[in-house]
């Protein structure tokens, strides 16, 4: 676009203003015009006078060449428009009649590097103008390289293209050029001596290197670009779009973190997933537990996915770390409640972790270390279309508690976790995208005796998946998705010789889904898919402590299918879908759901966004509660949630939004009973008193609650202020009263704040307070004169409150980048406050004073990632 | 929905054991759980742990008063039936009917006597296996703190309100306690097993005997924070649960308990003296042998010098 500029002289005399560039043709498409053999005329002024006076070219230009042109033999001459300033800068350029094939571009690149005597007013006065210019591109004589290099990111050695690089000479003289795709730039015709070569762009700090030309010398230079730390574009993004590609989705609440958006953000320790926590609707799970307690719902009654298939955990035991490396994820997108009917057998929310989908730039790597783990990432592409990758981590926890917990009789092995991925990606000739991943997790706690082979207690949690995914986009919109996962997942605890339990799976899954979004001139969309997970269930629970052992096993099958679609008319759209959901086992149980759901959204106003939703949402009994051979109870029907959900998203300017969401989850049919048994992944701890009747289908709940999030996003700072208000409640069987839910938690907040500053240093912080869990208080107990232990006596239920969390996290890094890699140091302080926060209640032996497990000291956590 | 048990909270406390051991260290010296520091009834020995239908078993109830602050006694026995004494299903009498009223004499310990007369028509119900049904209760509370008791005292005749009041309360221990302050009141729960099996193959109580190391007897002082050995002999029948418990009202066990293994049948520990001096230390030794059985010992030394 050209500028408007102020107009001193005549427009007459503007008009007639033209001159030719007799200068010869570039013969290369980087080289600037050396000096003239034929000098080209000045701008022919209309009226010359001693008075008012045209501006005089005083340099001819140093157009590059278009290499495509160059090597066609193409010639050109580009009739331009050239707005100086009283200064004698170019400051506009108008092509006035294109004539393609790159020199358009070329011609307007080399003018903003000419130098004009500046035209003088009627007074004498320098003065504004507007002169006509033909710039000729001419094969006949080519000017000598005498400059070339080539333009990358510092850190990382990516090459950047399409950057503008300037020169800047001997009195003031200028030239410009661009990078090529491969970054490479030069420079023809510069006269000799000292120059400055410059590259300024976003986001990198400004860049100039000292270069001194020289006759019959190409000097040549690599400048390496060093990302400006005091610049961010750090966002933990809501999106309620409903897009084109990979979503066809109309979800009322989205949260998407992508890996490079959240890496830096305090508290999480640099964890893509872990991050996830700070969102609203997500209550405060308790240290070490790595559970998600999203909307008042039980931590298993949401769902972890990976591209769409279920994973039976994303978090390493005790939630330090999740178990796929951050490198492999594109995006975590996190789900609270009314989501597509792409996702079933959930109550609670859904957070699906996607992995990137296009293949790398370039060969890349990362080894990172701190003090309790290490982990390393390593991509190579191997052709054009096919890049491979393996990855893995691995704790070390337990080397140095070990020996400080270890005594003559006892060896403590804290825990101990590794993860492992090696994946194959390839972009097919048919426009389709193929992903081949295997990915591991193992983790284990032992205490064991002094010769390591006698096991007093051990806990282990692992699984193996070997994954196939194809993503094809036929086009117009359309793309399809098949996923096949399988593999075993194993559960165990075993407590000296005289009890085990395992839980085991060997699963597969199969998705397959055609989807076409929506976009500018295509109102309709939808998706249609089946989810099917097959596979053998096992389960034995034998500890004399809980009654008579559990033992069974059988085949699964749970066939799913989904359809819904997406309708947009004006600024409102719709989108109706519904999810059928079966589940036999072959030991003799079968049931089956129909889940309807529906959302909306509308654009009001400017940028405000309305939002509704509502819909059935189903879980599903698990093998133990339905198998004769556990007591189970052969006609449980499955659990099941009305959720409904409103919300608005306003942008703040372009820096901040404030988004409000109101929801509420109708539970019915839950699965209570048996609470007297040994199992697997609940919590918090029991306190009771508890259910041991048959399970039955008796369980009904109620959740409702508000969710705000307020985001600022700087140029060097980044903000979220997470609150969620809800309450959570249940009545466990028909007779009895309703109760606050375990997980109540009705305030929790989230503040966090990231600042990069100079020297590409960065600080943060982040706040968090949330409510304490209920719990049934002791009132009184009885000593039993045989066991010689107390047994408590139970007050009211949940009557009572674990006092709230509160703590303050810190966090500061600093990024080193060299030409090859970058090095990033970290402290990320927990609990800085020393806050002693109550995890678990407890109480002493005689329930005469609480005993709880406190929160986690300040944990001062340093590490150092290297990225290449 | 409540909480449910599950192998969590070992799990869990483990694991933050282990951190927060690294930053607190590891505790040693007398096990706090040894040092009985209020009202508490501390055992129930009968004079048979297997009793017929239709016998009558004598019982004896050891409560410790550390404070001296003085206590009423409530002794009753019912049959016990889920989470409720169920005599009133079964025939003879309501579970109060036995109940036995008694008073702390303002010493530290004292030890109470009582009968229990076991229902003739559990016959119907036992056989050679024996079956721990037999519940004996006692309540201990400090003067003015337990209806149950001034209940008790004043014996209501059958059918009146308070008489339906107090079986209310005597069948339901649990939820009596929901109403009753946590200091000052403690309530003990000793069960007998009921077989028809032949008085010679019933199971017998344990014998229990004290020594110093070498058979010596044990010193009749200590100095403080002074230790004394003791050895614990079992007699009688042996089974791996043997174990003898140890209770103190100043200082403390090594150990709360400690198993006696059957080649030596002897269970060892260490006593460490308080810091201060005392005039008398009460020690409490209560043996059982994991077949139903319980023997009871207690010594007497006083912490004088330092």
């Amino acid at each position: 676009m050209t500028p408007t500029m102020p107009m001193l002289l005549l427009l007459a005399a503007t008009s007639s203003a033209r001159a030719d560039d007799p200068a010869p043709a570039q013969p290369q498409a980087e080289a600037p015009a050396p000096p003239a053999p034929a000098a080209p005329p000045p701008p022919t002024p209309a009226a010359p006078s001693a008075g008012p006076r045209l501006p005089e070219l005083l340099e001819p230009p140093v157009p590059a060449y278009p290499p495509a042109a160059l090597a066609a033999g193409r010639e050109a001459v580009v009739p331009l428009e050239l707005g100086i300033d009283d200064k004698g800068v170019v400051i506009a350029v108008r092509v006035v009649e294109p004539v393609g094939e790159g020199f358009d571009e070329a011609a307007t690149l080399a003018a903003r590097g000419m130098r004009w005597a500046p035209a003088v007013d009627a007074r004498g006065a320098p003065a504004s103008a507007v002169v006509q210019y033909n710039m000729r591109f001419s094969a006949a004589a080519l000017p000598v390289k005498v400059l070339e290099g080539t333009l990358r990111e510092g850190g990382t050695r990516q090459v950047l293209g399409g950057v503008m690089v300037e020169a800047l000479g001997p009195e003031g003289r200028r030239a410009f050029t661009e990078t090529d795709e491969q970054g490479r730039f030069s420079f023809v015709g510069l006269p000799p001596g000292p120059w400055q070569v410059s590259v300024q762009v976003e986001p990198y700090e400004p860049r100039s290197q000292p270069v001194t030309l020289k006759d019959g010398v190409v000097v040549g230079v690599e400048l390496y670009l060093t990302r400006d730390s005091r610049r961010v574009n750090l966002t933990a993004s809501e999106t309620i779009e409903v897009t084109d590609g990979r979503s066809a989705a109309a979800e009322v609440v989205e949260r998407r973190l992508t890996a490079d958006e959240i890496k830096y953000l305090p508290g999480s320790g640099g964890d893509v997933v872990k991050a996830v926590q700070n969102l609203p609707g997500i209550a405060r799970a308790p240290l070490g537990t790595g559970q998600l307690i999203i909307r008042g719902t039980a931590p298993e009654d949401s769902r972890f996915f990976l591209d769409g298939s279920p994973i039976p955990l994303v978090f390493h035991f005790g939630g330090l770390t999740s178990v796929l490396n951050n490198d492999l994820i594109d995006e975590v997108r996190y789900l609270p409640g009314n989501y597509s009917v792409r996702y079933g057998r959930a109550l609670g929310g859904v957070v699906d972790i996607t992995t990137k989908s296009t293949l790398p730039e370039r060969s890349n790597g990362a080894v990172s270390v701190d003090i309790y783990q290490s982990t390393f990432f390593v991509q190579q592409r191997v052709n054009d279309r096919t890049a491979i990758s393996a990855s893995g981590r691995r704790s070390y926890i337990d080397a140095v508690l070990t020996p400080l917990l270890s005594s003559d009789t006892l060896t403590v092995q804290a825990p101990r976790y590794y993860d492992a991925q090696v994946q194959v990606i390839h972009e097919g000739a048919d426009n389709a995208f193929y992903d081949v991943l295997f990915f591991m997790s193992d983790d284990e706690f032992r205490f064991l005796g002094a010769d390591e082979d006698e096991v007093f207690a051990a806990f282990g949690d692992s699984f193996l998946r070997g994954r196939l995914r194809r993503l094809g986009r036929p086009g117009d919109g359309w793309q399809h998705e098949s996923t096949i996962a399988f593999g075993p997942e194993t559960r165990e605890f075993q407590f000296g010789d005289i009890s085990e339990a395992y839980e085991k799976r060997l699963l597969v899954s199969v998705r397959d889904e055609l989807s076409r979004g929506l976009s500018a001139d295509r109102p309709i969309g939808g998706r249609v898919g089946v989810d099917l997970l097959a596979g053998q269930d096992a389960l034995l629970f034998d500890e004399a402590r809980f009654g008579e052992a559990e033992e069974a096993e059988a085949l699964q099958l749970s066939p799913g299918l989904y359809a819904e679609g997406t309708a947009r008319i004006g600024r409102f759209t719709v989108q109706p879908g519904l999810r059928a959901d079966g589940l036999i086992y072959d030991s003799g149980y079968s049931g089956w759901t129909l889940d309807p759901r529906v959302s909306a959204k509308a654009v009001v106003g400017a940028s405000t966004v309305l939002k509704a939703a509502v819909g059935k949402y189903s879980g599903q009994p698990t093998l133990r509660q339905v198998d004769p051979e556990s007591d189970g109870t052969q006609d449980l029907r499955f659990p099941r949630a009305l959720q409904s959900s409103v919300g608005v998203l306003q942008p703040l300017g372009g820096r901040a939004s404030v988004e409000l969401t109101a929801f509420t989850s109708q539970l019915s049919e839950l699965v209570v009973g048996r609470e007297d048994r040994l199992r697997f992944f609940t919590g918090p701890p029991p306190v009771g008193p508890f259910d041991t009747g048959a399970y039955a289908n008796d369980g009904v709940g109620f959740v409702c609650g508000v969710e705000g999030l307020i985001k600022y996003t700087g140029d060097r700072s980044i903000g979220l202020l997470s609150v969620t208000g809800s309450h959570s409640q249940r009545r466990d069987r028909p007779d009895e009263p309703t109760e606050l839910f375990a997980y109540d938690q009705p305030l929790v907040v989230n503040g966090l704040w990231s600042q990069k500053l100079a020297r590409n240093w960065r600080v943060g912080g982040r706040v968090r307070h949330s409510s304490g869990n209920p719990y049934t208080p002791v009132v009184n107990r009885v000593y039993d004169l045989e066991s010689r232990a107390f047994a408590p006596v139970y007050g009211e239920r949940s009557s009572a409150r674990i006092d709230a969390f509160t703590s303050i996290d810190l966090r500061i890094d600093k990024t080193y980048t060299f030409k090859n890699w970058a090095l990033e140091t970290y402290l990320d302080i927990q609990n800085a406050t020393f806050s002693k926060n109550i995890e678990v209640i407890g109480w002493n032996t005689d329930y005469s004073e609480l005993d709880p497990v406190y929160s986690n000291p300040p944990l001062p956590v340093f590490g150092f990632k290297g990225t290449w | 929905m409540r909480a449910s048990t599950s192998l969590w909270p070992l799990v869990q406390s483990g694991l933050l054991g282990v951190i927060l051991a690294t930053s607190v260290g590891c505790a040693s010296g007398p096990n706090q759980d040894t040092l009985v520091d209020e009202l508490r009834v501390l055992a129930t020995l009968a004079t048979t742990p297997e009793a017929q239908p239709g016998e009558r078993v004598g019982l004896q109830t050891l409560v410790v008063d550390p404070e001296q602050r003085g206590f009423d006694l409530l002794l009753w026995s019912c049959t016990f039936a889920g989470e409720q004494c169920v005599e009133s299903l079964i025939g003879e009498g309501e579970p109060w009917a036995g109940a036995i009223v008694a008073e702390g004499s303002g010493e530290t310990s004292g030890l109470f006597a009582s009968e229990l007369d076991v229902n003739r028509q559990l016959e119907a119900f036992v056989g050679d296996e024996p079956l721990p049904i037999l519940q004996t209760w006692a309540l201990a509370c400090e003067p003015g703190l337990c209806p149950a008791i001034e209940l008790a005292r004043a014996a209501p005749a059958p059918g009146t309100d308070e008489a339906k009041r107090l079986v209310k309360l005597l069948s339901e221990p649990f939820v009596m306690l929901e109403d009753l302050p946590l200091t000052g009141v403690s309530l003990g729960l000793r069960s007998l097993s009921v077989s028809t099996r032949a008085p010679e193959v019933r199971a017998q109580n344990p014998t229990l005997s004290l020594t110093g190391p070498g058979g010596a007897a044990l010193p009749a002082e200590v100095a403080p924070e002074g230790e004394v050995d003791v050895l614990l002999t079992f007699g009688g029948a042996r089974d791996d649960d043997r174990a003898v418990w140890l209770y103190t009202d100043a200082g403390g066990f090594l150990d709360a308990s400690v198993g006696a293994p059957d080649a030596d049948d002897v269970a060892r520990s260490t006593y460490f003296a308080p810091a201060k001096p005392k005039e008398l230390v009460n020690l409490w030794f209560i043996g059982v042998d994991g077949l139903g059985g319980v023997a009871l010992l207690s010594h007497q030394l006083a912490v004088t010098g330092g």
